[in-house]
Order: structure tokens, then sequence, then C-alpha cells
């Protein structure tokens, strides 16, 4: 079955937890909080593509998708070329000295293998990082949407005052 | 089965009871962020764990200071609740651990009172994670009237209201017109919750928009929602014999760099006054170990910190420390981490592999 993760970026307080939860967990931290030049803090990660570009251009077949959706690497195919790097929008790639193999956020894949999910969707503070089945994730996100709808009350019940609209 | 519907401090385990128990017990000396985190580390390992919390609620500054629109409380205390339920930690909440008599913002809200060195005698080791609950004082003239609030007070006090610790009656009367002092995360949460109860705020920072430590996007959506941002400036004096009337404020050249102050110099001749009500003091924090003079061999930083090994242990045998009590006010994330590691360090001296 098909895993989704989506990060709610809008709603990210930017506390840094997922970044230093996934850090103790994974030796190193494949989601980390960067500032946008106006000072936005989002979370940059991988967000396991439906057609990932980082696959396409790897010259050596190192990155593949398992029956989950994840994108992940096989590390002992990778040259460290930084193709991968290069071609992500997202800058999701990490290409970490001593090693110079890329790493990258795997989902937490001994930590799904146990049943468990991952480190930064068990921790995060404000629940941002919806993870699950892709419809339970679907349903969660939109859910979600409508709710800032009301909240914005571009969904209202309440009666218009203003006869016009 | 659904995920990250609340903080789980215990997703290094399935939620269900650890396979193995283990005889060694832990004291954990606060719930906030660095102590959760911990508790969970340790409780999925199978040890036998006691929270002491001096407030009523566990959570910490998550709780009794973030606002809930960030992070929403009952995620902090399903988490909670899954630690006593599921891995039998206990949680003594009003129970407040010292070594000596100082009090601190939040603890007339504790019923009991502990001795560290109880806690200490009593368990197999112990973690201290009291946070930072101290503020800095407003350094200008004349601050010491009514009217001046730190920031931390202010949210500490509506978190209290919103939890029904407090009757809504016993909010701050701000008064109209707000004066915000400083940039950072407590200072824009304040600015924050001032707005949203209405008041005009004036958010005095040192620091230009974009080297805010709260970072440019939280002060420019405070900006938009009607705040007036005054950069480069400092409150020289506070005006006003037994209530805050008014401030008189002055320019500042400075340096500004990664949210540290370089360099800062009133420029004379620039000084101006602003009617205000009151005053939102968010200059940062100082640690509160519990207690702030050396006591039991445990010993602190000259700023006030708790000082560690890399193991996270303090300078007395199995006490350990972790947080923000000995790392000065950071981010959740930060606090968090901290707790994990010195968690990991507790496991390995209990298992006799340090």
């Amino acid at each position: 079955m098909a895993k989704l993760k989506l990060i709610d970026v809008g709603a990210c307080i930017g506390c840094e937890v997922c970044e230093k939860v996934c850090e103790f967990t994974n030796s190193g931290a494949r989601v980390n909080i960067y500032s946008t030049s106006d000072g936005i803090l989002v979370p940059v990660t991988c967000v396991h593509c439906t057609n990932p570009i980082c696959m396409r251009v790897c010259p050596t077949g190192a990155i593949y998708k398992d029956g989950e959706g994840v994108v992940l690497v096989r590390e002992y195919r990778c040259i460290g070329c930084k193709l991968c790097a290069i071609a992500c929008p997202f800058g999701a790639p990490n290409i970490e000295p001593p090693t110079g193999i890329m790493k990258k956020c795997d989902l937490c894949a001994e930590r799904r293998r146990q049943g468990l999910a991952p480190a930064c969707v068990e921790t995060c503070p404000s629940g941002v990082i919806l993870y699950g089945e892709y419809e339970e994730v679907t349903k969660k996100a939109k859910t979600k949407a409508i709710e800032l709808l009301r909240e914005m009350k571009v969904l209202s019940l309440e009666e218009k005052t203003d006869s016009n609209v | 089965m659904s995920f990250g519907d609340y903080m789980r401090f215990t997703f290094m385990c399935k939620k269900e009871k650890p396979a193995q128990r283990l005889d060694s017990k832990v004291a954990v000396i606060g719930a906030g962020p660095a102590g959760l985190a911990a508790t969970g580390y340790l409780a999925c390992k199978g040890y036998h764990i006691t929270i002491y919390e001096r407030l009523p609620f566990p959570g910490g500054m998550m709780v009794f200071g973030i606002p809930g629109a960030r992070i929403p409380k009952n995620r902090v205390f399903l988490g909670c609740k899954e630690l006593e339920e599921i891995f039998d930690v206990e949680i003594k909440t009003s129970c407040k651990i010292s070594a000596s008599g100082e009090e601190v913002l939040g603890d007339n809200l504790a019923k009991e009172r502990l001795e560290l060195q109880r806690a200490i005698d009593e368990f197999d080791a112990t973690l201290i994670a009291t946070g930072t609950w101290i503020s800095n004082p407003l350094p200008a003239e004349g601050a010491n009237v009514d009217g001046v609030y730190s920031a931390l007070e202010y949210l500490f006090r509506n978190r209290s209201c919103e939890l029904g610790l407090i009757p809504e009656s016993e909010r701050f009367s701000l008064g109209p017109r707000v004066a915000v002092v400083g940039a950072g995360l407590v200072a824009a949460d304040a600015a924050l919750d001032a707005i949203r109860d209405g008041h005009q705020v004036y958010l005095i920072s040192i620091e230009k928009l974009f080297e805010a430590p709260a970072g440019g996007y939280e002060i420019n959506r405070l900006i938009e929602q009607g705040t007036r941002h005054i950069e480069r400036t400092v409150i020289k004096r506070v005006i006003g014999e037994r209530r805050v009337e008014a401030v008189e404020l002055i320019n500042v050249d400075a340096e500004v760099k990664n949210g540290l102050i370089l360099k800062l110099e009133q420029i004379p001749g620039t000084e101006s006054t602003i009617d205000v009500d009151s005053i939102i003091v968010g200059i940062g924090q100082k640690p509160t170990p519990p207690s702030k003079n050396e006591v039991l061999g445990i010993k602190l930083s000259r700023r006030g910190e708790i000082v560690v090994d890399e193991r996270f242990m303090t300078s007395r045998e199995k006490v350990f420390a972790a947080g923000d009590v000995v790392a000065g006010a950071t981010k959740v994330g930060r606090a968090f981490q901290s707790g994990l590691k010195a968690a990991y360090w507790v496991d390995r001296y209990l298992q006799g592999m340090l």
C-alpha cells in the first residue's frame, strides 16, 4: 500500500523538533528547518515524488521506489555524483562527508519495518506532518483545509447581513 | 491505524507495555519538552519513572508559554496520558522540587514541596530539566513601576486562564496601548496574544525586521495585524510615578549577527516619547535550576546554567541535566533532543556501561 507524508508548511512553527528527533534517530538530520530570505521557516525534506526526478537522473540506478511508494537509495550503488541534488527542486538529497554518498529521508525505513511511523510524524508538537495510507492522509488534509476555510469565514453558516452578497 | 494524532514521547517504541521491566527507578524533574522526551525514551526501555512537575499540568513551556494556536495543548496532554496509562510513568504535578527557598514564576501553583536531596536519594538516577523561567528585567530607568510585565508572565497568565487555573478576572489589565520589548519568539508570542486581546501594540526592538530571532515572517505578520514595529530602538526611561504612562525611546547604533547583539550604542539626541499603558518585556530568560546557588555538589556556570559533561551528567554522580536549564533558552526541538541524548546516557549509566 502506498504511504503518504504531507507537511502542512503553512502551519509549521519551525520549532525544529522534527529535525532534532530525526538527527537523533537516523544519525543525521534528514529534515532541516531553513529560513527563506523573508524569514519563513520551512522544513526541507524529501517529499517522495510520484515521478522522482532524482531517480531519473541517477546514472547508476541507485535511487528507486519501494512497494509503499517511498523513494530510497541503494547506497552501494551511489557514486556521489550529486546529479540528484542538482535535479531535486526541494534540495532534499544530502551528499555528506566523509562518505560523499547521498543520504535523504527514507521515511524511517527501519521504524516502518517495526510497524512504527516516521519519528518526525510521531513527535511534531503542532501536528503538521500528516502520514499514513494514501486515503487516510488525503482525508485528513482535506478536513484540515475546510477547517481553515471555515476559520477564515470563507465557509460559513452564519447568515450574511449584507444582502448584496 | 492513525499516526501523528498527538506528541508521542515514546516514539522510540510501540504503544504497548514494554517487553521487559527494569528494576531501576529514575526521577525526572520538570515535565517540559526535555523532561518528557527523556521520560519517553526511558519508558520504552522499561524503567520506572517518576516525573515531578511543579505546575498543575505537564508540558512546560509547550503548555504554559507557547500559545495553543502554535502547539495545541491536547497534543501534549495525550502524549502524557500515554506515558501514564501504557508505560506506568508517574507524573506528580503541582509538586515542586527545591533546594532553596527562592520562588520562580508559577511556583505559587505548587501544592507540595519536596527536597531535591530526596529526589536524588530515592532514585537510581535523577534528571533535572527545569528550564528557564526567570525573565531578564527591562534595563531602563524607572522600570520598577506597575504595568511592567515580563512576556513570560503575561503568556503564563493567559495560558493559566485558558486552562481554568486562574479566573478570567485575573488576566493582566494592560490598558489600550502596549509596548512589547524584544524580537524573539517569546516577545512575538506575547505580541500576538496582546493583538488578539485587542490592544494597540508597539514592538520595540534593537533588531531590524530581518534580524529578529523570531524570524522576519513572524514580525511581518504582527505588523500586518496592526503592530507598529519600532526597530533599532530601546526604552531609555519609563515615565510614570506609580504606573506606566509613557516610555522615552532612544535610537541605537547596533550590530546584530545570527541573533546576537555584537554592538550597542545609544545615539544621543534621538530621544522620543510615546504614550503607553503597559510594557511587556521579552528580552531573554535565565535558567532556573532547583537552586540558583550551587547545592549538593551540582555545579552551575557563571550564567546560572547547570554544568554537564558530554554524558549529560552533572558534577554530582547519578544526577543528570538536560534542556534549557543546561543550554539556555532555545527552541522546543533542541530541548527535546537534549532530553533524548541525556536519557541515552542515563540508560547507559544504569546499565553500568559508563
